[in-house]
């Protein structure tokens, strides 16, 4: 297990015991949280972490900044961690635990599975590439193997 | 009596001149009326351009191109036909849907979201960290220094980022976005900040446009 996958079991390990996902790693530094009708995707670089919600539409993949719909438009509003001369590996970890508590707190209803928020004008999804959709693909079918379906 | 013959030749070739221009093609000419015995020689109105002559030439070429229009009638497949051209091309296809393909002398800088694009494109091309930050041309430009080089996204972008770039604009290389650019990519919420603050994407989307490259960017 490398530090990336660490750190998203460690901090995101009681946010997916609560909602039911199950955590698969998908490649370097892009971990996913697979629930039944839609999965979270982790991507860690040295920029940061950021979440994107996926869910497949009409034989594709989409994504949709998860961070940014809560900070648009759940009144997230994160900062009260002050940024420091850290490590990327300190980052990474503190900026996982910010998502797993403020996705709790801003999204309980997206993480149970509902999706009326996605009508929303302000929600803009992307295509991931076919590399991408081929590891997600395999990463459910490892959860599905996992969870005995 | 050299003279005469002379001008007989001119004459000839005159009246052959006249018949060649003003002879209807061989197909308005067709034979009609045998009935009586005789042969009279119809003239077709329909038929009586003379090819020679068409104001809309017969777009033959057009209709049957020939075989080496097709690179792959030579080279065995477009990818050989590349090589021979010294260009390259990557098989992954990126989220904008851009042809990784290069232009011959040319270098081509390609832009994109690392998590979305760029990490896959780097992967094909072997994944090989440089600092040469020179002109490839017919080949790719990517940004792919040594990780340990990064400290914080202020200090990369001014020690790494930029300069690279800057050559790119400096070349006035062909500049292939990977990922389609839109506000999603060009920004993120730093969750210590509470922040939207730009992506390095969104970074090197800005200096381009900053640098003039402006009207030269088509995605």
């Amino acid at each position: 297990m490398d530090i990336k996958e660490k750190i998203v079991r460690d901090e995101f390990g009681g946010m997916c015991k609560a909602f039911n996902l199950v955590i698969e790693k998908i490649g370097d530094g892009e971990m996913a949280l697979i629930g039944v009708a839609f999965l979270l995707l982790i991507w860690m670089d040295r920029e940061g972490v950021s979440v994107k919600y996926v869910r497949s539409a009409s034989s594709r993949f989409q994504a949709i900044d998860l961070g940014r719909f809560i900070a648009l438009k759940r009144g997230w509003v994160a900062g009260n961690l002050p940024e420091t001369d850290e490590n990327i590996e300190t980052r990474l970890r503190r900026e996982c635990s910010s998502y797993a508590i403020n996705l709790q707190k801003y999204a309980e209803d997206i993480l149970q599975g509902e999706i009326k928020w996605m009508n929303e004008v302000s929600v803009s999804p992307s295509v991931l590439s076919n590399l991408s959709e081929k590891a997600v693909e395999a990463a459910i079918e490892r959860s599905k193997k996992s969870k005995g379906i | 009596m050299r003279t005469i013959f002379q001008w007989l030749r001119w004459v000839c070739l005159l009246l052959l001149g006249l018949a060649w221009t003003t002879t209807p093609s061989f197909a308005a000419v067709g034979a009609l009326n045998q009935a009586n015995g005789g042969v009279t020689i119809r003239y077709d109105a329909t038929q009586t351009q003379n090819r020679g002559y068409d104001a809309e030439p017969s777009r033959a070429w057009d209709n049957n191109p020939p075989e080496m229009v097709d690179a792959s009638a030579f080279f065995g497949s477009p990818a050989q036909f590349l090589a021979a051209n010294n260009v390259a091309r990557l098989n992954y296809v990126p989220t904008s849907g851009a042809v990784l393909e290069g232009q011959a002398g040319r270098t081509s800088t390609i832009l994109g979201s690392y998590q979305m694009d760029m990490k896959h494109i780097v992967s094909e091309m072997g994944n090989v960290k440089s600092l040469d930050f020179g002109a490839k041309p017919g080949g790719f430009n990517v940004l792919n220094v040594p990780d340990n080089l990064y400290k914080s996204p202020a200090q990369f972008w001014s020690q790494y980022n930029q300069p690279w770039l800057a050559g790119a604009v400096q070349r006035g290389d062909n500049v292939i976005f990977a990922t389609t650019p839109k506000m999603d990519v060009f920004t993120r919420i730093n969750p210590s900040t509470g922040k939207f603050e730009l992506s390095g994407f969104g970074k090197e989307y800005l200096f381009l446009r900053q640098n003039g490259m402006g009207s030269k960017l088509s995605y």
